[in-house]
């Protein structure tokens, strides 16, 4: 369902956008964990709350690292993986760190949702390179400057992570425009899922710095 | 059957339909219920007040979805007086970036409260706080609100 508040012009040019930034994220976490990364079609549409469950999954258990953004433009960047892929990313994160090349399974048998401290901040700063590559593609593209908080990270159902971002907005929407962008890395095939959750007051500032009619 | 209720919205049920709530992180599940008629409401609340002027689902606010909820459960035949509140959620979901307005879970508790005082109906049980998600489910043949976590775990309230 289309709740009509912004024109298709509008929504084409904030497809763009989150298109090149998810991309310029993804080849960042490509550079970081030196392997490839591929990187779905993106999306973005405007999307009822009601719906939201729906399409990301509500009931599933998720690893997400937040960071919300302030400043020209205000809302918050998801970063989402399967508890699994959150640690398969995160191993492949602290063995690089460690210089070697074996991923060590000592912890296989732990809990899905257990993750050491060294894996946990290893995903705070993927969530934190690949919100910062975002930001960075739309002030070169916009000028708008934005300020990144500090990656908070939960392990939880995708909607009470999710929802964090939504309330932000929730006192003046009743939709959110959810960009989603489902990103792969190497040859494990760890998936996770950017989504781009943009206040409705900077939507409008940020069509005006992409000279497109919003209204 | 299980009615399931989105975020930001409500719904009324009757034995033998439940009624489902999934992800409430900051976010409150109130259940209200009338034992004798056996009609039960959920809603999914975001937060505490509505804003001025604007029009939207009254289930996303605490200060409209509450007296809404009540009307509906009227509606199918529930009585205000014997009214009872079971409620979860309100989780502070990123301890690490809180502030004042991301303490909002804690924020939508108090809220919930006010509301459910100003009608006058008593909280029976409630399973609040913390900093992980819950889903719940009701079951108004019983008066029984199941809870769980993501790590499985289970409490019946």
């Amino acid at each position: 369902m289309t709740t009509g508040r912004y024109p298709p012009l509008a929504l084409d040019a904030l497809r763009e956008i989150f298109n090149i930034g998810a991309h310029h994220a993804a080849r960042a976490l490509g550079e970081l964990l030196q392997v490839t990364v591929r990187i779905s079609v993106p999306t973005l549409r405007e999307v009822d709350f009601a719906e939201v469950d729906a399409l990301v999954g509500g009931e599933e258990p998720r690893v997400g690292a937040y960071l919300r953004f302030q400043g020209d433009l205000e809302g918050s960047l998801f970063f989402l993986l399967s508890p699994r892929d959150a640690r398969a990313l995160a191993r492949r994160m602290t063995m690089l760190l460690a210089g070697s090349t074996e991923v060590r399974t000592d912890r296989a048998n732990g809990k899905e949702g257990d993750f050491t401290e060294l894996e946990w901040s290893a995903l705070a700063e993927i969530g934190n390179i690949l919100a910062g590559n975002f930001v960075a593609t739309l002030f070169s593209f916009t000028s708008l400057e934005m300020r990144m908080s500090v990656p908070g990270l939960a392990y939880d159902y995708a909607l009470a992570i999710l929802a964090e971002g939504m309330l932000a907005v929730g006192e003046s929407a009743d939709e959110i425009l959810l960009g989603d962008a489902r990103l792969s890395a190497g040859e494990q095939e760890i998936r996770g899922e950017l989504v781009f959750l943009p206040h409705p007051r900077s939507v409008d500032v940020l069509l005006a710095a992409l000279a497109v009619d919003g209204k | 059957m299980v009615i399931h209720v989105p975020i930001a919205h409500m719904a009324v049920a009757r034995p033998p339909a439940k009624l489902r709530t999934t992800g409430l992180g900051s976010c409150v599940g109130v259940v209200l219920y009338d034992p004798w008629a056996r009609v039960a409401g959920m809603a999914h609340i975001m937060l505490p007040q509505a804003t001025e002027g604007r029009e939207g689902p009254p289930a996303k606010f605490a200060d409209t979805g509450i007296p809404e909820l009540v009307r509906r459960i009227e509606e199918a035949g529930g009585v205000r007086r014997r009214l009872r509140a079971k409620i979860a959620g309100g989780a502070n979901m990123f301890p690490q970036l809180s502030n004042d307005f991301f303490r909002i879970g804690e924020k939508n508790v108090l809220a919930v409260k006010a509301a459910l005082q100003e009608l006058r109906i008593p909280v029976e049980a409630e399973d609040v706080g913390g900093t992980v998600g819950r889903t719940i489910e009701f079951d108004p043949e019983s008066g029984k609100l199941t809870v769980w976590t993501i790590r499985g775990e289970v409490a019946v309230f």
